[in-house]
C-alpha cells in the first residue's frame, strides 16, 4: 500500500466512522469524487470495522495458551532449567548494569 | 497463588532495551519456558464454564513476570515496547511450530478437554496476523505499534497511550481502524 494513498483512506475513514452508519455511504462517495477504487477500499474497511467485533481483543498470550501447553515448542531445547535460571539471575545481578533507576 | 516477580527477566529486558543484543538470546528461552509453565497451569485449572476467569490468569501471571514499577517513566515506556516485541516473537514462533506440525502430519494428539477449549475460544491466526502486521507497519507504523503493544504486549489503551505519548482516545480510534484493516486483510488472504 502506498503511504500517501493510505493517508487518504485513513482520513476519510476517520470522518466516516464519526458519522451515523446511515450517513457514511454519502460522505464516502462525496469524499472520493469519482475514484471508485478509493471508495471501495474505504467501504471495505467500514464493513470490516463493523464485523471485527472481538477480533484481537484477547491478548495474544491467552490465544496461544492451548498451543503452548501442547506443543514441544520451538525453543524446547533452549528453555532454561532451574540451574541455568539461577546462573542467569546471578549474571544479571553481577554485571553492574542493573535497573537504570531505582 | 501469586508468583514472585522474576528479577532476571526484568534485568535482561532492561539490558536489551539498552542495546545489549546478547540479552535477547537469553530472554527468548527464559520467557518461553515461563510462558509454557503458565500455559500448563492454565490448562490444569481449566473447567467448563470458567473460561474467562482462567484465561485472564495467564495474562495476569505474565504481567507479574516483569516488574516495571521501579523504572522511571521513560525507561518504563521503552521497557513495555520491547516486552511487547519479545512476546510477539515468541508467541508467533509457537504458532509457526503448530502450523509446521499440522502440515507435516506429526501433530501431537491433543487431550479432548483442550481440543474442546480451543474450539470454544474464538482465536486469531497468530502467523497470519504477524504477516499482516508487518505489511501494516510499511505504511502506518503507529497503528502497527499500537497493535503490538495492545495485542502482543497486553497493555490497556491507557498504558499504550502512555508509551506512545498520545491521548487514550487516539489509541482507541487507531486501534479500531488497525483492527478493521487487519481483519479485512486476513480474511481476504488465501488460507
Amino acid at each position: 500500500m502506498d503511504r500517501k494513498r493510505w493517508e487518504q483512506i485513513d482520513k476519510v475513514l476517520d470522518e466516516a466512522l464519526e458519522r451515523e452508519p446511515a450517513q457514511r455511504a454519502a460522505l464516502v462517495a462525496q469524499a472520493c469524487g469519482g475514484d471508485e477504487e478509493l471508495r471501495r477500499a474505504i467501504e471495505d474497511l467500514i464493513a470490516a470495522h463493523e464485523q471485527a467485533g472481538s477480533f484481537g481483543e484477547r491478548p495474544a498470550v491467552e490465544v496461544a495458551a492451548p498451543l503452548m501447553a501442547e506443543e514441544p515448542g520451538p525453543f524446547a531445547g533452549r528453555e532454561e532449567t532451574g540451574a541455568s535460571r539461577d546462573h542467569l539471575a546471578d549474571r544479571a545481578g553481577r554485571d553492574g548494569r542493573g535497573l537504570p533507576c531505582s | 497463588m501469586a508468583r514472585p516477580i522474576s528479577p532476571d527477566i526484568t534485568r535482561l529486558l532492561v539490558r536489551w532495551s539498552n542495546g545489549d543484543s546478547d540479552a535477547e538470546e537469553q530472554l527468548i528461552p527464559l520467557v518461553s519456558g515461563e510462558l509454557r509453565r503458565l500455559a500448563h497451569a492454565y490448562m490444569r485449572r481449566q473447567r467448563p464454564g470458567h473460561l474467562l476467569q482462567t484465561t485472564a490468569l495467564v495474562h495476569e501471571a505474565y504481567m507479574r513476570l516483569v516488574d516495571a514499577r521501579t523504572l522511571d517513566w521513560q525507561s518504563r515506556a521503552h521497557f513495555y515496547g520491547i516486552s511487547a516485541k519479545l512476546m510477539r516473537e515468541i508467541l508467533v514462533e509457537f504458532a509457526r511450530a503448530g502450523h509446521a506440525q499440522k502440515r507435516g502430519g506429526g501433530a501431537i494428539p491433543v487431550p479432548l478437554e483442550n481440543a474442546e477449549l480451543a474450539a470454544k475460544t474464538p482465536g486469531v491466526d497468530l502467523v497470519a496476523l504477524d504477516d499482516a502486521l508487518n505489511d501494516l507497519a510499511q505504511f502506518d507504523q503507529r497503528k502497527a505499534k499500537i497493535v503490538e503493544l495492545r495485542f502482543f504486549g497486553g497493555l490497556s489503551a491507557e498504558e499504550t497511550a502512555e508509551v506512545l505519548q498520545v491521548a487514550p482516545v487516539t489509541v482507541t480510534r487507531e486501534w479500531g481502524k488497525a483492527k478493521a484493516w487487519l481483519y479485512h486483510t486476513i480474511k481476504a488472504s488465501p488460507a
